[in-house]
């Protein structure tokens, strides 16, 4: 004999019944205001590791560098681009184990300007 | 002599020809180089719709030219048709199998394609060639971070932060995957790294928060996120903080 007391359920309705107890319990869990400090909340970790997990503000970076630059006449030369796959360091726009290539982009790109660090916000 | 006047006439009809297929051969190659560097241009200014023309422009004149092809896989990239971008990048590795601009970007494409296994191939395949590759080891590490290979994407990001410290994002990420591997002291000093490169990293602020969050540490963690929303350019960020701190309470 069949236990699950879902049994006689349509399928569909268990699965809508379900869906809203958990909504209901993180709602429960969400509502219950402050705790006291150093409690370690769970709501707020929660909330904290499912931001973390799922949320495209807070996914893992980008290189600011998504893709080697163009090639060609007003681009960089195969060589360069090149490079800038292979190269161990990064220094500015472009890439070069023995320095850059020049009339890169800057160095600051990888340290401090928010605005162009790709998606350091 | 009149044979030789005769042959001499030839040689030079032949030699006019040959002159004026190689200077149709320089003036071809000019037009299409100029519309390359349009191209180009056009790229940089953001204008990727018009950048697409004069790539098309160039391989309807020389439907083999790498540059063009690669270029106009950037732009494709650059409107979000990943498939577009995949398909000249896969071009441009046929006509010029050791071009390896086009299989990296080709391997990144692959990320926003969300074909990951495809893409780890790329990027391995990247980096058995050259081992010290800054790049290939970050995106190799996006890669499996974004499949859940979380301890595989720690290593990558770290021989990232490694060959380069400067890398903000390789520290960050790092420090993402050591935070979901349950290693709070690791995730912790990147995080520390990452904020030392860049301490209006809003992100890293948030990281920060929930570490302390996990360690019990409300106080610290209720600052790092005020910080995180102080910071936060992205509304959805900055509410998520707000939230969180709420739940913190006094």
């Amino acid at each position: 004999m069949n236990n699950d007391w879902t049994s006689w359920l349509p399928a569909r309705v268990a699965r809508i019944a379900l869906v809203a107890a958990v909504v209901a319990s993180i709602g429960t869990t969400l509502s219950q205001g402050p705790v006291p400090a150093n409690a370690s909340p769970p709501a707020a970790i929660e909330l904290a590791d499912h931001a973390l997990a799922s949320s495209p503000a807070l996914l893992a970076d980008e290189s600011p560098y998504e893709l080697i630059d163009p090639v060609g006449p007003g681009g960089i030369t195969q060589k360069q681009a090149v490079g800038e796959v292979t190269a161990s360091t990064m220094i500015g726009g472009l890439y070069n184990d023995n320095g850059h290539f020049g009339g890169g982009y800057g160095q600051f790109y990888f340290i401090t300007i928010p605005s162009l660090g790709g998606g350091l916000r | 002599m009149k044979r030789l006047l005769i042959v001499a006439l030839i040689g030079c009809i032949a030699l006019a020809y040959a002159g004026a297929a190689s200077a149709e051969g320089f003036f071809h190659r000019l037009r299409v180089d100029s519309l390359v560097s349009d191209g180009i241009a056009l790229y940089h200014s953001g204008d990727y719709k018009g950048s697409v023309g004069k790539f098309n422009d160039a391989l309807s004149l020389s439907s083999d030219n790498v540059e063009a092809r690669y270029d106009r896989g950037l732009d494709y990239y650059a409107l979000g048709d990943y498939k577009a971008a995949a398909e000249d990048f896969r071009q441009c590795l046929k006509l010029q199998p050791d071009f390896v601009p086009a299989l990296f970007n080709l391997g990144v494409t692959e990320i926003a394609l969300n074909e990951l296994d495809d893409a780890k191939t790329i990027f391995q395949q990247i980096i058995d060639a050259h081992p010290s590759s800054v790049r290939a080891h970050f995106d190799m590490g996006l890669s499996a971070y974004m499949s859940g290979q979380t301890d595989k994407a720690v290593d990558q990001f770290a021989v990232a932060a490694l060959l380069h410290p400067q890398y903000v994002q390789a520290h960050y990420d790092k420090a993402l995957a050591e935070y979901k591997t349950g290693n709070l002291v690791a995730a912790d000093t990147e995080t520390a790294a990452a904020l030392k490169l860049n301490n209006a990293y809003a992100k890293a602020y948030f990281l920060r928060g929930a570490i302390r969050l996990r360690q019990g540490n409300n106080t610290d963690a209720k600052a790092a996120f005020e910080t995180a929303a102080k910071l936060a350019g992205d509304p959805v960020l900055k509410s998520l903080c707000t939230q969180i701190i709420a739940q913190i309470g006094a």
